[in-house]
């Protein structure tokens, strides 16, 4: 009988434990969100983003098509507006003069669509970089660099800058179907699906790699391999995430996402 | 589906599939050290159109019949070629079929490799189109599996015009 009850007192103080952590965490959750201004209690005066903003009179959360423009530093295109998906087959002409198609999907491993000029400075610096073949947390990429048409670029010119071993499109309709509106920009796709994991812009290949290497890791890429569960965790801790900034009003290009400027 | 042009050929290009066309510059190489002299050498390969198509990443550098890429297939892939030759070479009986013909499971041997790899075969077929002569060379992954891929090379040749 006392061996039954000692057990019992211990199960009981280890869910004791259990619960008072439970609430801690919860407490600073909470405490979190109120730094951000969201405030969970529905009776909490308005100068708050409320939990539920249906009700008539709450103040109304951002949406992505309220946000400006974001703003980079010179030379750094900013990202495009909305969210590119899947990423769009490349077709268009060589700098040898050829015409090519690459395919998105079914391709295993990453891909990374560069978009380049031959007349852009901050180009320059990608041109060099990848004469070197990319790699991403140890892991070779598939690179496709895309420039405009030969209408608009000099094929000889981007035959000049071309990595010997790369493979480069010409095609005006590859910055249209991904909404480029200027060199350089980059979009980092799932080969196997054609998701874009990534995109936007940065001054250098160093800064931009650092920037793919989160991306990449972000999406569930480790650094040669992916399970099944590097990518349902990825998966899940991108959607808290989202749901928890979008929670507290903080949206695609939110100032406070940029806290340098 | 993407339309593909160039140098005399129209290529609708179906989904999962790479494709290219080129015209091969006659380059010159150094000749290489058995032989032993410092003269530069006509570098091998032909100089007419290529159009190359894949159901895996094609390569950026790619053989004429396909080197570099063959090695890659996996079981459920194939590699296309159509590789032009000189116009004079129409007028040959090795060129007297008219139209690309349609693949078949019969014309697929292990042996019709320009490299064998062990358990992809292939199949080669000369004709001309446009009156120009034309080779039509085709490589499956897995020469076990190829009924499944020769339909999906069909459906892509089927989309091929010659101008």
């Amino acid at each position: 009988m006392t061996l039954i009850v000692g057990t019992l007192v211990i199960i009981v103080a280890l869910l004791s434990v259990l619960v008072v952590g439970l609430l801690r965490s919860h407490a600073e959750i909470v405490r979190a969100l109120h730094d951000l201004g969201v405030n969970l209690d529905p009776d909490a005066p308005d100068g708050t983003f409320r939990a539920t903003a249906s009700e008539p009179g709450a103040i109304r959360r951002p949406m992505v098509s309220d946000v400006g423009p974001a703003s980079t530093v010179d030379g750094v295109l900013a990202p495009t507006s909305g969210r590119l998906v899947v990423a769009h087959d490349l077709a268009g002409a060589t700098p040898d003069g050829g015409a090519a198609v690459v395919s998105m999907s079914g391709r295993p491993g990453l891909t990374l669509v560069a978009f380049l000029s031959t007349g852009c400075g901050t180009c320059a610096d990608f041109w060099s970089a990848f004469r070197t073949a990319p790699t991403i947390g140890g892991s070779p990429v598939r690179l496709i660099i895309v420039t405009h048409s030969p209408a608009a670029e000099s094929p000889s010119s981007v035959a000049e800058l071309a990595p010997e071993n790369g493979l480069v499109v010409m095609s005006d309709e590859a910055f249209d179907d991904h909404g480029v509106a200027a060199a350089p920009y980059f979009v980092l796709v799932d080969g196997a699906d054609a998701s874009v994991i990534g995109e936007g812009s940065a001054a250098g290949w160093v800064q931009l790699k650092a920037l793919l290497q989160r991306a990449a890791a972000d999406a569930g890429w480790a650094a040669d391999r992916r399970s099944r569960r590097d990518l349902l965790n990825a998966g899940a801790r991108r959607r808290q995430v989202d749901h928890a900034l979008a929670e507290a009003g903080i949206f695609p290009g939110d100032p406070s996402l940029t806290p340098e400027q | 589906m993407t339309v593909l042009a160039a140098h005399g050929f129209a290529l609708t290009v179906p989904p999962g599939w790479d494709a290219r066309i080129r015209l091969p510059v006659a380059q010159s190489v150094s000749a290489p050290p058995s032989m032993r002299t410092d003269e530069v050498v006509p570098m091998g390969g032909t100089t007419n159109p290529i159009l190359h198509a894949t159901t895996i990443t094609l390569p950026a550098v790619v053989g004429d019949y396909g080197g570099g890429a063959v090695e890659h297939l996996g079981p459920h892939d194939a590699f296309v070629a159509v590789v032009g030759f000189d116009v004079e070479a129409a007028a040959t009986a090795l060129f007297g079929r008219q139209g690309l013909p349609t693949l078949r499971d019969a014309n697929f041997r292990p042996a019709t490799q320009q490299r064998v790899l062990a358990g992809a075969s292939g199949t080669q077929s000369f004709f001309q189109a446009a009156n120009r002569p034309y080779c039509l060379y085709v490589v499956v992954g897995r020469h076990a599996l190829r009924r499944s891929v020769i339909p999906r090379c069909n459906e892509l040749l089927r989309g091929l015009r010659f101008t």
